[in-house]
Parts: structure tokens; C-alpha cells; sequence
């Protein structure tokens, strides 16, 4: 399972391209990914929505929070189509984990 | 091959776009970046060319990385954007853009999933805020980037500046005036496209073993400025790096400013304060005016033409690479970035091969 | 092979959500392309008229009795109805005074009840009023059936379990995989569900019902979309003839109109992933910016695959229709009605760029 740290999260959105290569295998991309870097660039307020098999974990300034399908989460951040992407499969050896390179990402 | 399959080439007198396909010839004899600009400028001679780097948008770390490229008083010129506009510009499908002659009216381009559009628009005289802000609402999507000029680029001043989004470039030559000379506002990029990689295994390897580098030699965020960290907000970083220099500093309740070290200096070496400098570096970027020429936006926005500003010595490899130079403060060996573009285009460049091209920038 | 020669008549209408586009792809794969898109129930000259997941009120509301009858009529003449999911829904009689949809199968089913099991997760999907009482959804996604005497999985979206019926069991649901969603205790959902039958067949009049509770036809559940494509081979094509919309184009004009349609299929797949956090309630059903943003992403993915093709079939329009719904994505916000009309109008237009993607798949063959 992926758990976020969004005080180390710096908004490079590496995660994305990772994720999506482990979905692709042979091109960069950013529209596979089951992770999303949500951003409201003139207040720099960012985060990461992990889509997963139930719900949607949500790595925000306020914190970490859980949105199931059908919530709306009361700020940014909210329900972009992520939908569209696969849940994470929490693969073993998580690539998002391996390319971030603040240690936002881990693996428990 | 690491590039989106096309370049688009824009007449903007004809009001039409060509495609051409990138050729595995093309990256072999000019690699990406500026080199490869410097390839279509004579090609095209005349023209603005917008490229990515070989490596821009990747999972190399800092592979964040674009180029303008355009002659100025017969000097070939260079300006660079990382942010997330060299990633986009890829991710559009043309990793390389020539804008040929000058629009009749402002136009701005779109380029969007291997489309390129060029667009009228009434945007002229917008600041670079006003201007991102309505494009991005007019497209409907908050993630397209945009590279937009103000009123420094509209007046072709000496100190005009590159925006992306909402933040100054590192545009030394004044680039900017070059999109307001052709009457193009601003170019605005979003796609969904797929960079191939040619042995993605080998590739992912390296890249991991790379960023491993940078997680121990990077021991530290934001840019060393006195008196920056304590009014800064978050620490950012551009697209994959590993190095979040980027200090945003609030300058209002829902605003602030995305710190460029470069510009932020100048204005204190102008005799600002920190947090006046910071105030003021807002105002350049709404203006899109280079601080570097002074403290006052409204006055930078007409000043002649300045003396061209060369790449620094290291900066002509970063720039073809398309990774960003902050990075080599933290050593990065040339060697395994060649090692990276070859696994990752199939080719099998030499050092020596590599030494050539660059010296072509 | 025989069942390439089938015409299908798919119902993409008010009602139909975006599941139909599951079951071209599995008719497609199998080679199977006589599809002709219908948003109304006209006089049916088909082999097989499907009506797939969606909202079975909303589908009447639209095709009303008089289409009840025309479906009616259809069977009579020899004609195969294939529901899924809420087309099943839609042809079962499983309540005393139903509403006045197809009713032609007297059933019972496992999910209608007074007072369903408690929710214990996804409320908005759970429960769907129906007279007094509520036809509700234990589980969602995988779920496992047996079929011709073997396990076969298949997801499922809201479909029934059925009881009884005065028809031929075909599936019965046996057991929960692990991806199966619960939407109540797992327990009450094994005691509603497990042991009740998924896939239904009978001979009504001259012609033939098929009911499917879960989606055989799904992308990611091959062996289920052989068995599907297995069904439907047993039915014998009529010689039905087959017409696809539009124009020929080639060339330079062919180019040219490709080119734009990509440019607005392409705004708008943009413009519907950055769509904000909406949830649009049309008919039952609550929709999200996903199912808009599919129908912009399947139709995009098939404009790309056309790009080398030298001559297609199209309607000249579509460009100009794409470009409506795009600049109608732009400007979306909480706006129900909006929604609604947008959804129904990227139906049609991915609906005709199939039939486009078909004409190049024709010319190919010949």
C-alpha cells in the first residue's frame, strides 16, 4: 500500500510519469497514471490523488484524507477524472515510490 | 526515441501549419535542444524555434527543460523554460515548434494531441496573468501551459521576458520580443501524447541509478538568498527534479510569486530588500519585463536592445540534454547521461559524437 | 465466419449510459461490424437489438410504450433482444404491477426488497426506488459465475440476480472473487445473491430473449467476451442489409475533415479531464466528468487509428457537431440539463465514429 507525505511533496510530478510507465512499459506519458498531481499554481497549493481499488486517498496541505467514489472533497484536489485511471495495484517494488525523489511516496 | 513524432512548422503569414516527422537522422546530428534549434534556425532561417531536449520529459532527473531559439542582430540567441512547459511541449506531439514570418493580427498557438492551431486573439495588451488565466479558462483545462509575453514582449522591449504560466523564464536575450515581433501572444501546449522509449528496461535502470546520485548530493530546497527561506511559503521543484530551488513566497491572500534565483538576485543587487524584491519580481512577471535591467516594471517595458547574453559554458550540453544546469552543482556524469540517451533513443553516440554537436550551439 | 453477417441494432439513446461501447468492441474484435447505432426504437431490421447498461426509467421515459411495442413487435418477427444489465432489468416482469416496461419474462429476482440489507459503502450506487420497495446492489465488479459447467468471471454493475424465471438459466452466480466491491455485509450479500441466475435465455414467440445480468461484454473479462460472442453465433443472420452513414471521402478531403475532427475530439477529451469535481444527476443515475471524458477518449483513440486510412464513410457534419461538444465541455459546470444534453450528443458522435472506423474496416475487406 502507498502512503503519502504531503508536507515532503515538492509538486514535481514524477510520480505520474512513473506510474504511467508502469502501466505503458515502453513510453513516458502522464495519462495512465493511477496517481494524479492535482495544482492551483498563483496560491501554490498542490497535492497527489492516489486512485484506488475503493476510494481515492487525497495528499493535501490540510492533510491525508480518504474520498470515496461519489464525494466531493470541499477543496481542491477533488475528483478530475482520475476515475478513468486504473486503481493502483499497489505492485510490489511501487514505481511512483522509486521515482520520487523526496521520499513524499512510500511503501508499508 | 525519446521525441513526440513531429515538428510543427507555423507560417503565420500563410496561416498555415506543416508537419513534418522527426527523423532518427535529425536527433543523430543534432541530439535535441538548442543544438537541434540551432539545425532548424538554419534550416528556417529567420524563424523562432521552440525544441525539447533529448531527454526533456522523461524520467531522467531535472529532464524539465525547453528552448527558444531565434537570431537577433545575427547572433543566434537562447532562452530556456522548465517549469512544466517543456514536458508539455513534448506531451503536445511536437517536440519541436519553427514559427516562420509574422501573424497579420495577435495570434496565439495551441498545440494539442499532434494539433497545432493558430488562433486570433484579443489578448493583446493583457498582462501575462490576466492572459494564462483566460486561455487556460477558454480551453477549459487548468494543466495546459502556456508561454505568454506582456507588455515588455508586446513592445519588443530590451527587457522583455518569457513567461510560463505565471513565472518568469530564464530568458537572458530577451526572447520574448521575438513572439511580440511575429505578433504572437503566446503558444499554450497540453497533450496526451507518448514519448517511445527505445529499451525502456535499461533505461529505467539508469534513471533510478541517477536519481539514487542526487538523493545523496542534494541535501538541500530553495535558492540561498538571505532572508528567502524565512518568507518562503513551500519549496517547488519543475517537472522531475530533484532539486526543489523553486521558493513561492505569498504575496497576497491567494497569490504569491514562484522564485527564479537569477531574477530574484538582480533585484536585490538593485538595492530591493528580500521581500521588496519579491513584491516587485511579481510585477516583472505580470509585465513580463527582465529585472535584471532594473526595479521599475513600467519602465523596463520599453528599453532598447541589449548586448546578447551567451550560454554560460556548461549550459550548452544542459540545454541540449533538456536538463536543467541548477543540477550541476551536484555532479552529474556525462557519461552515464550519454548512456541514458542512448538506451533510451537506440542510437549509439560517442562522447566525441555528443562534443560535436554541442559545439554547433 | 457466419455471425460476421449478423446486424446488430444497438440502442445508444436516452437511458443508455457508456457500456454499449464495451459491447462494440467485443463485436468488433470478433469481426463482427453490421452495427447500426439507434437512439429510438423505429421498426427494427436487425438480427439483434441490444440494450446495454444504463437507466431503464430514463429508457422508457424516451421510447415509451410505443417503443415497448415495436421491441414486442421485433420478437415476434424472429428477432433476438439482448439486454444487459439494465436491458435485463427492463424485459423481466419481477414485480405484481410493474412498471409498464417489456415485462415478457415472469421472474422474480433476489435484489428488490421493502427494506434492503444496510449500505455499508457507495450509497449512491446501493438502491434504486421501484414502487415500494427499492432494487438494490449487494456487490459490484468481479463476481464469478458458472456457465456451461465451468467458472467463468464477469463484472457486474447493478444487474439483477434472478430467482426465478419462466426461462432458461444459461449462468448462475457461484461465487465473490477478490475484487468484488460489497456494498452491504458480505453475508447478506452471498444469501441475496450467490446461487441466483446471472444469464437467462428463452424463445418467446418467434424469437428470442437473452438476458444478462453482468457484463460478458466487458474489455477486461476475455474469456466471458468469447462466451458472449459464442451466444450470439448460435443466431442465424437474415439477410439483413446493412448502410453506413455518410459520405465518401478520400484524399486531401479526407485529410482535411479527419484533421478537425481530431482538433475537437482532441479540445474536448481536454476540456473533460480537467472537468472539476461535478456529479450530474440524469434520470437514476448520477454521472461524473469520467463517463464524459470515455466518450471523447474512445473517440479520439479511433480517429487515430484512421489517420493512414486512404478513403472513410462519414457524415460531414461530425466535425462541426464534435466541435459544439467540446466548446459545451469548456464551459460545463454543476449544470444537470447541460450535462444530460452534452452526454446524449457525444453518444451519437462516438457512435458515428464508429460506423466511420467500420467504413474503413469494409473498404479494407474488399
Amino acid at each position: 500500500m502507498i502512503e503519502v507525505n504531503p508536507d515532503l511533496c515538492t509538486g514535481c510530478g514524477a510520480c505520474e510519469m512513473a506510474c504511467s510507465l508502469y502501466r505503458e512499459e515502453e513510453v513516458f506519458t502522464t495519462m495512465r497514471s493511477s496517481i494524479i498531481l492535482h495544482r492551483e499554481e498563483k496560491r501554490n497549493y498542490y497535492g497527489i490523488m492516489l486512485k484506488r481499488e475503493e476510494d481515492v486517498l487525497l495528499g493535501r496541505p490540510e492533510g491525508v484524507e480518504v474520498m470515496k467514489e461519489g464525494e466531493s472533497s470541499d477543496t481542491g484536489g477533488g475528483g478530475k477524472p482520475i476515475l478513468l485511471r486504473e486503481p493502483c495495484d499497489t505492485c510490489t517494488n511501487a514505481m511512483c515510490v522509486r521515482f520520487c525523489p523526496t521520499g513524499c511516496l512510500k511503501e508499508v | 526515441m525519446l521525441y513526440t513524432d513531429l515538428i510543427a512548422v507555423v507560417d503565420l503569414e500563410e496561416e498555415d501549419v506543416e508537419e513534418v516527422d522527426i527523423e532518427e537522422e535529425f536527433i543523430e546530428e543534432s541530439i535535441g535542444g538548442a543544438a537541434a534549434n540551432v539545425k532548424l534556425l538554419k534550416e528556417y532561417p529567420g524563424s523562432l524555434i521552440l525544441g525539447t531536449g533529448v531527454l526533456t520529459g522523461t524520467l531522467c532527473p531535472g529532464s524539465s527543460v525547453g528552448i527558444v531559439t531565434a537570431e537577433r542582430n545575427g547572433t543566434v540567441c537562447h532562452s530556456a523554460f522548465n517549469w512544466f512547459a517543456g514536458t508539455e511541449l513534448k506531451l503536445s506531439g511536437f517536440s519541436f515548434v519553427v514559427i516562420k514570418g509574422k501573424a497579420s493580427d495577435p495570434v496565439y498557438l495551441w498545440l494539442h494531441d499532434e494539433i497545432a492551431d493558430i488562433e486570433k486573439t484579443d489578448l493583446w495588451g493583457k498582462n501575462t496573468w490576466e492572459t494564462t488565466d483566460i486561455l487556460r479558462d477558454e480551453l477549459g483545462e487548468d494543466r495546459i501551459q502556456t508561454l505568454v509575453i506582456g507588455e515588455g514582449g508586446e513592445k519588443q522591449s530590451g527587457a522583455s521576458l518569457l513567461v510560463n504560466n505565471y513565472w518568469g523564464c530564464d530568458d537572458r536575450n530577451a526572447l520574448a520580443s521575438a513572439f511580440g515581433e511575429r505578433n504572437v501572444k503566446a503558444v499554450t501546449m497540453r497533450g496526451m501524447g507518448e514519448i517511445e522509449i527505445d529499451d525502456p528496461e535499461t533505461f529505467t535502470a539508469q534513471t533510478e541509478s541517477l536519481l539514487g546520485h542526487f538523493r545523496s548530493a542534494v541535501k538541500k530546497k530553495g535558492t540561498p538568498i538571505e532572508g528567502l527561506d524565512a518568507i518562503t511559503h513551500r519549496y517547488d521543484a519543475c517537472f522531475n527534479c530533484p532539486y526543489p530551488c523553486r521558493n513561492f513566497v505569498m504575496t497576497g491572500e491567494e497569490e504569491g510569486v514562484l522564485i527564479f534565483q537569477r531574477h530574484l538576485t538582480d533585484l536585490i543587487s538593485h538595492g530591493l530588500d528580500v521581500k521588496e524584491a519579491v513584491t516587485v519580481l511579481g510585477e516583472c512577471y505580470r509585465h513580463g519585463v527582465n529585472p535584471h535591467y532594473g526595479t521599475d516594471p513600467k519602465a523596463l517595458v520599453t528599453m532598447e536592445p541589449q548586448p546578447v547574453q551567451p550560454l554560460e559554458s556548461h549550459e550548452a550540453w544542459y540545454y541540449t540534454m533538456g536538463i536543467c544546469p541548477i543540477l550541476d552543482q551536484f555532479s552529474v556524469d556525462r557519461e552515464t547521461i550519454l548512456n541514458l540517451i542512448n538506451s533510451g533513443t537506440g542510437l549509439d553516440l560517442s562522447q566525441e559524437d555528443v562534443d560535436a554537436v554541442i559545439s554547433t550551439v | 465466419m457466419n455471425n460476421q453477417l449478423l446486424k446488430v441494432a444497438l440502442y445508444i439513446g436516452k437511458g443508455a449510459s457508456h457500456s454499449w461501447i464495451w459491447f462494440v468492441d467485443t463485436l468488433r474484435k470478433a469481426g463482427i461490424t453490421r452495427i447500426q447505432f439507434i437512439t429510438d426504437v423505429d421498426a427494427v431490421q436487425a438480427d439483434l437489438l441490444v440494450i446495454s447498461g444504463g437507466d431503464p426509467f430514463a429508457l422508457f421515459s424516451h421510447i415509451t410504450s410505443t417503443g415497448v411495442h415495436r421491441i414486442i413487435d421485433f420478437i415476434k418477427e424472429g428477432g433476438t433482444y439482448v439486454g444487459i444489465c439494465a436491458g435485463t432489468y427492463f424485459a423481466l416482469k419481477f414485480h405484481e404491477t410493474p412498471y409498464p416496461w417489456l415485462n415478457l419474462i415472469d421472474s422474480t429476482i433476489a435484489n428488490f426488497s421493502l427494506h434492503p440489507p444496510p449500505n455499508i459503502r457507495m450509497p449512491h450506487k446501493y438502491t434504486v426506488p421501484y414502487r415500494e420497495g427499492f432494487v438494490f446492489h449487494p456487490v459490484r465488479d468481479e463476481v464469478i459465475c458458472t456457465y456451461k459447467g465451468a467458472p467463468l468471471s464477469a463484472p457486474l454493475y447493478g444487474g439483477p440476480g434472478i430467482i426465478s424465471a419462466d426461462a432458461q438459466p444459461l449462468a448462475e452466480y457461484t461465487s465473490f472473487a477478490p475484487k468484488t466491491s460489497f456494498l452491504c455485509d458480505r453475508s447478506h450479500a452471498a444469501s441475496v445473491f450467490l446461487g441466483t441466475t446471472a444469464v437467462l435465455s428463452k424463445k418467446w414467440n418467434r424469437g428470442r430473449l437473452l438476458l444478462f445480468g453482468p457484463h460478458f461484454e466487458h474489455p477486461y473479462f476475455p474469456q466471458a467476451n468469447k462466451e458472449l460472442i459464442s451466444l450470439l453465433s448460435t443466431i442465424t443472420p437474415r439477410g439483413y442489409t446493412h448502410t453506413l452513414p455518410g459520405h465518401y471521402l478520400s484524399g486531401t478531403e479526407k485529410n482535411r475533415w479527419l484533421k478537425d475532427l481530431k482538433r475537437w475530439i482532441s479540445n474536448g477529451r481536454l476540456a473533460a479531464f480537467g472537468l472539476g469535481n461535478y456529479h450530474w444527476k440524469i434520470g437514476e443515475k448520477i454521472y461524473d466528468p469520467e463517463r464524459l471524458a470515455y466518450f471523447f477518449e474512445t473517440s479520439f483513440q479511433l480517429i487515430k487509428s484512421l489517420e493512414q486510412v486512404p478513403t472513410l464513410q462519414g457524415i460531414y457534419d461530425l466535425p462541426e457537431r464534435a466541435q459544439s461538444a467540446a466548446r459545451l465541455t469548456r464551459t460545463l459546470g454543476p449544470n444537470a440539463q447541460k450535462a444530460e444534453m452534452l452526454l446524449e450528443t457525444l453518444k451519437t458522435i462516438t457512435a458515428d465514429i464508429y460506423s466511420l472506423y467500420f467504413s474503413a474496416v469494409q473498404d479494407k475487406k474488399k
